[in-house]
Formats: C-alpha cells, sequence, structure tokens
C-alpha cells in the first residue's frame, strides 16, 4: 500500500509543481485575507492580540480549504482510472493526505508571518510547542478534508457538500488548534498540552478510519 | 474467461441493466452494439469491476467477480470514453506511472515499447495536454494493455481516432484475441464492428435484443438487427 502511495504522491506532486492548481490560488486567498484583516482590525487596539489565534487559524483553515477540497479533481481528468488499478484505496487515501498536508505546511508557513506582520501580534514564544500545535492541526484538517473530499468527489453538489461536511466535522480541530494556541500566549489557565491531546486524537481518528474505509467513501 | 448470468443493474430506482446475458471465451471479441440508452457502458462498468450488479452472477476466470478483488483487476485492462490518462504528465510518464501501480517489472522500458506500438514513441516526452484528441486515445490505448491484461474491455474505442489509428486498434485487438486473450467492445463503428467481432451483441433498453456470430450470421442480417433498435439508421 505505501509504495503505490508513494507513486500516486510523486503523480500528484508532479502535476502540481507543473500546473500549480491548488497552492496557487489558496496561497493568493490566504494572503488576501491577512491583508483584509490588516484593514478591518486596528493593530493597536486593545483585544486584537487575543482574537490572534482564532483569525490566524480560521484564515488557514479557509485558504487550505481551496487546495485540499480539490486535491481529488485531478482523478476527474483521468476518468478515475486509478481506481481501477489493483492498488488498495487506502494507498489513494495516503497520498492525497500526503500532498494535503505538504499544502498546508507551505500555505501555514506563508499566512503565518504575513498575519504576524500585518496584525502586529508577535508569535508565541515557544516556538517549539506553536509548530507541534500548527503540524498537528494541519495534519488533522487536512486528512479531515481529504476524507470529506473523497466523499464528496462523486457527486453533482460537490462544491456546496464539501464545505457543508468539512467546516462543522472540523469544528472541534478549530477549538482545539484555536485554545491551544491561546495556551501558548498564556491566555487561558488550562494548559495547551491538554488540547494538544485532543488534536493528536482528532488526527488519529481521521487518519485511521478513512484508510480502513476509503473503499466505501469513493463508491458512495 | 467471463460468465455473466442475469446481470441487473438499478440507479436511482430506474434499471439501466434488465437481466443481461453475457459471455466470452478466450479468443472471442464480442461486440456491443445498439442506441444510446441501451446499456452498453454500463455493461462494460460491471465488468470492469466499477460497480457490481443489483442482482445476478458474474464470474470471471472460474471465480466470483467482485469490485474489490485486486487480483482479478490486474487481469483486465479497460479503456472508457476519455483515454484515463493525465494530462499534465508526460505520455512516458503516464504509462510508468500506470505500470508502478500494476507493479510491472522494466517499466520503463514496456512504457517506451507501448508508446512505439500506438506510434507515439516520437512524442513520449511531451506533455499530454498538448497532444491531439487522437493522440490522447492511442495513449490510453497504450495504458490499456500496457500490462498485458487477459481481458481488454473497450468502450467505444475507434472515437477521435484517424483511420490509421483505427487500423493500429483493430490490430492490437486482434493480436488481443489471438494470443489467447478476450476482448469486450462498445461501438457505433457497425462495419468494423462486424470485422472485429467474433461475436456480435445488440442491444436495447438495458437487454440483449440479437445475438449471432459471423461469419455464421451475415453482415446484412446484422445491420437488419440493428436497424430494428435504431430505427432504421445504422450506417
Amino acid at each position: 500500500m505505501i509504495r503505490a502511495a508513494v507513486w500516486i504522491f510523486w503523480k500528484d506532486i508532479t502535476l502540481e509543481f507543473r500546473g500549480r492548481e491548488l497552492l496557487l490560488p489558496a496561497g493568493v486567498f490566504g494572503l488576501l485575507i491577512a491583508m483584509l484583516y490588516g484593514f478591518a482590525f486596528d493593530p493597536t487596539r486593545n483585544g486584537l492580540h487575543g482574537m490572534f489565534p482564532g483569525l490566524l487559524w480560521l484564515g488557514i483553515f479557509f485558504a487550505s480549504f481551496l487546495a485540499v477540497g480539490r486535491a481529488f479533481s485531478v482523478e476527474a481528468e483521468a476518468s478515475g482510472q486509478l481506481l481501477l488499478a489493483p492498488i488498495d484505496r487506502g494507498a489513494v487515501f495516503l497520498a492525497k493526505l500526503g500532498l494535503n498536508v505538504l499544502l498546508t505546511l507551505v500555505l501555514a508557513a506563508v499566512m503565518t508571518p504575513a498575519f504576524s506582520i500585518l496584525l502586529q501580534v508577535s508569535l508565541p514564544q515557544d516556538t517549539g510547542g506553536f509548530l507541534l500545535v500548527e503540524a498537528l492541526g494541519l495534519v488533522g484538517f487536512a486528512a479531515a478534508g481529504t476524507a470529506m473530499g473523497a466523499l464528496s468527489a462523486q457527486t453533482r453538489l460537490r462544491e456546496l457538500l464539501l464545505p457543508a461536511l468539512l467546516l462543522p466535522f472540523t469544528s472541534p480541530l478549530l477549538l482545539g488548534v484555536v485554545s491551544a494556541t491561546e495556551g501558548l500566549y498564556g491566555q487561558q489557565a488550562a494548559s495547551s498540552s491538554n488540547w494538544v491531546l485532543l488534536i493528536a486524537i482528532f488526527d488519529v481518528i481521521y487518519i485511521i478510519v478513512p484508510v480502513l474505509l476509503f473503499e466505501f467513501l469513493t463508491e458512495v | 474467461m467471463l460468465d455473466g448470468r442475469s446481470l441487473r443493474l438499478t440507479l436511482g430506482g430506474r434499471a439501466i441493466l434488465r437481466g443481461v446475458d453475457v459471455s466470452v471465451g478466450k479468443g472471442e471479441c464480442l461486440g456491443l452494439f445498439g442506441p444510446n440508452g441501451a446499456g452498453k457502458s454500463t455493461l462494460l462498468s460491471l465488468l470492469s469491476l466499477q460497480r457490481e450488479p443489483t442482482s445476478g452472477r458474474l464470474s470471471m476466470f472460474d471465480g466470483p467477480a467482485h469490485v474489490d478483488d485486486l487480483a482479478l483487476r490486474r487481469r483486465l485492462g479497460y479503456l472508457g470514453h476519455e483515454p484515463g490518462v493525465f494530462l499534465g504528465l508526460t505520455g512516458y510518464e503516464n504509462l510508468v506511472f500506470y505500470g508502478r501501480l500494476y507493479r510491472l517489472d522494466r517499466v520503463g522500458e514496456r512504457a517506451m515499447l507501448g508508446l512505439s506500438r500506438v506510434g507515439l514513441g516520437p512524442f513520449r516526452h511531451e506533455i499530454v495536454r498538448n497532444y491531439s484528441a487522437g493522440m490522447r486515445q492511442r495513449l490510453g490505448l497504450a495504458r490499456a494493455i500496457l500490462h498485458s491484461p487477459d481481458l481488454l474491455l473497450l468502450d467505444e474505442p475507434h472515437q477521435s481516432l484517424d483511420p490509421q489509428g483505427a487500423d493500429l486498434l483493430d490490430a492490437e485487438i486482434r493480436a488481443q484475441c489471438a494470443r489467447g486473450g478476450a476482448v469486450v467492445f462498445a461501438s457505433h463503428e457497425v462495419s468494423r464492428g462486424y470485422q472485429l467481432a467474433t461475436r456480435l451483441v445488440v442491444m436495447r433498453r438495458g437487454k440483449v435484443e440479437w445475438q449471432a456470430e459471423p461469419p455464421a450470421a451475415a453482415e446484412d442480417e446484422f445491420r437488419r438487427a440493428l436497424d430494428g433498435v435504431l430505427g432504421g439508421r445504422a450506417e
């Protein structure tokens, strides 16, 4: 399964490197969100510091949504031929998950400093903790997005179905990453480690369950 | 090699296939004909293990056939309405990619050979987006036969091909049957299909209306059967 996943991942990365159909629009959208937040919120205003984790994560989620939701669209170009190959369909999920994790990491690497600069809020001093929260949060969002993307890819109403599924299902993750980031700023009494644990559990569930059920997800 | 009995498929409450019997032996080439909506493509989607029938029994290579049977998938080659290739990859990269999914050895060599067989050797390093529709169809054929499948399933394979490409496709179909494989194809090319098929099946509204084996069935008899379902519009 792993070997097939690596080849599918290689194919997707090659296509994305040549076409830039996923990362470029999502990246531009993410930077536009950062700019609009910069215009909309006065950086000198009291309380903006406390809103920063929520603004940052909502921005990253919305921008990532554009990339993650379209990871399966490339398969329509080849008429779903990939699903006729003699490979475990879990390999397709793992490959798409790898692509989506990479895309969201690149997006976050661009958007996080942009948000910090435009809203004039410094990042948490615990850089290691912040990177851990970002990595776990993005893996969780990518995993949920990959599963929901597969589920909605076959439907005519996918543009409606994907946000209707993905955004509610990732709300516990959003709560977790925002709270964990607030914890890193020392704004909440509760330690961020509990939230990190919640995010990790979310990640494990959204990786393991789709691998097992991917055959079903692609046939719905 | 392939045996389907009373195959039925209902989608969204509508019966698409209504009890189709189909069988193909080694070296046989079964041609499916009929008007749009007759169920030819749907039948091919069942035979290529894209979906399970609602009812009926499908067996292949002396065993039951199910969509999750990976060993069975390895023995099938399928070319649908679209060539099933990635436009952002080169022709060579497409074949290497599929070859790796089928775990072929000497995959680069096979890919080069496959491209040469369909006349795309000189264009192997061009991005497929720059190929014409006919070239993409040729690449789709090369993809479908790359792993030397025992059963080749082709849905309107002549579309987009120029006469030279269509002759090349016919030669590949004959070669597949000559080496003991089998082919099932759906086509609207009546004369060409008659020449190719060792058994002719005419479908209408999800059922088999007529079937015969040439040359026992003369071409005019086949055309009359086809006229019957097309309303006198066979080419």
